[in-house]
């Protein structure tokens, strides 16, 4: 926990400072959880930002302080789906924006000398959110939640209300597609190098 | 914790050997992930941008909840109004007039009075036989 109870408690009474404490002590850890569900940099402050909101707004709901990480990271899912969810209706295509932006902070990262740095870190991003496209957004936040964030099952359990033995199922499930998918890319990459 | 694979980066892309399992090469991919995509610095604009959202959020749900107050109040008056104009209209249905105006307004009654007497006169022709 990086906020004690007591601020929390505060927090959950209407005293503004303490809810500004707690938004300074995790605001970075949800930016960064945002960034990598949902690959848009412009777009992760708004997402992260409608999180502390929706947190302002129920956290007079929340029963005890112990489960209030939990219930962050619940908010947080659930803003990063709905995100997910309007682009998805707009139709944008995500990974053509991503890898525009990616060559603008690409040639920008060039005049500093970090080029190579910088494009090696955005040719894996691509790769990995190329391959997280194969599952449901569902599937995907869920996978980055375990995986990439390093959430326990417990904790995922907590987050999500659904027992250990579905979470487990509905991982292995998700895995196994991007398993395949990674298959098949590293595949097409060999066929690219022989020819 | 093992070391980033730079040794087996291609093209800007991951490329996991065949030792791999794909278990592994599944956390491998992960974890690269993790490293490429750090935790980004909140920007100036964060906090004061977060209350911003948030007054204008308390503005709309107070906003909506006068809408609302006001709905009802209108919707309690016009009910009240509503009730006090049907209860005058059955008062005055029931007392506001006598028998005698009543029966004076009421021309069924008066009617049956002259059909009454219409039946109780002979014809002229009989009574001079």
């Amino acid at each position: 926990m990086r906020i004690d109870p007591e601020t929390i408690e505060r927090a959950r009474k209407g005293d503004d400072v303490a809810f500004s404490a707690i938004v300074q002590a995790y605001r970075k850890r949800i930016l960064g959880a945002i960034a990598r569900i949902i690959g848009r940099p412009e777009d992760v402050e708004d997402v992260a930002q409608e999180v502390f909101v929706r947190l302002y707004f129920s956290l007079d709901q929340l029963r005890t302080p112990e489960v209030f990480e939990p219930w962050l990271y619940r908010l947080t899912v659930n803003a990063a789906y709905d995100y997910l969810r309007k682009q998805r209706r707009r139709g944008e295509s995500r990974m053509a924006d991503l890898s525009e932006q990616q060559i603008v902070v690409a040639d920008a990262a060039a005049s500093r000398g970090a080029a190579l740095e910088e494009s090696r870190r955005a040719g894996y991003r691509e790769q990995v959110q190329a391959l997280l496209q194969e599952v449901s957004e569902e599937d995907r936040i869920l996978l980055i939640l375990k995986e990439v964030e390093g959430l326990s099952l417990k904790e995922l359990e907590k987050i999500y209300r659904v027992n250990e033995n579905a979470l487990k199922v509905r991982l292995f499930r998700a895995r196994q597609r991007v398993l395949r998918a990674f298959a098949k890319s590293q595949a097409a990459r060999g066929a690219g190098t022989a020819a | 914790m093992r070391g980033p694979r730079h040794d087996k980066v291609t093209d800007g892309g991951l490329d996991f050997g065949a030792a791999m399992s794909e278990e592994e090469s599944l956390a491998e991919l992960f974890r690269v992930y993790r490293e490429a995509c750090p935790d980004p610095e909140p920007s100036a604009d964060f906090m004061p941008g977060l209350w911003a959202k948030v007054e204008a959020r308390r503005r709309s749900a107070r906003s909506l909840w006068r809408w609302t107050e006001a709905f009802v109040a209108s919707a309690m008056a016009l009910l009240l109004a509503m009730a006090v104009y049907s209860l005058r209209q059955a008062d005055a249905g029931l007392h506001g007039f006598s028998y005698v105006e009543a029966a004076e307004n009421d021309e069924s009654f008066e009617a049956f009075a002259y059909e009454e007497i219409a039946h109780l006169e002979p014809p002229p022709n009989q009574e001079r036989q």
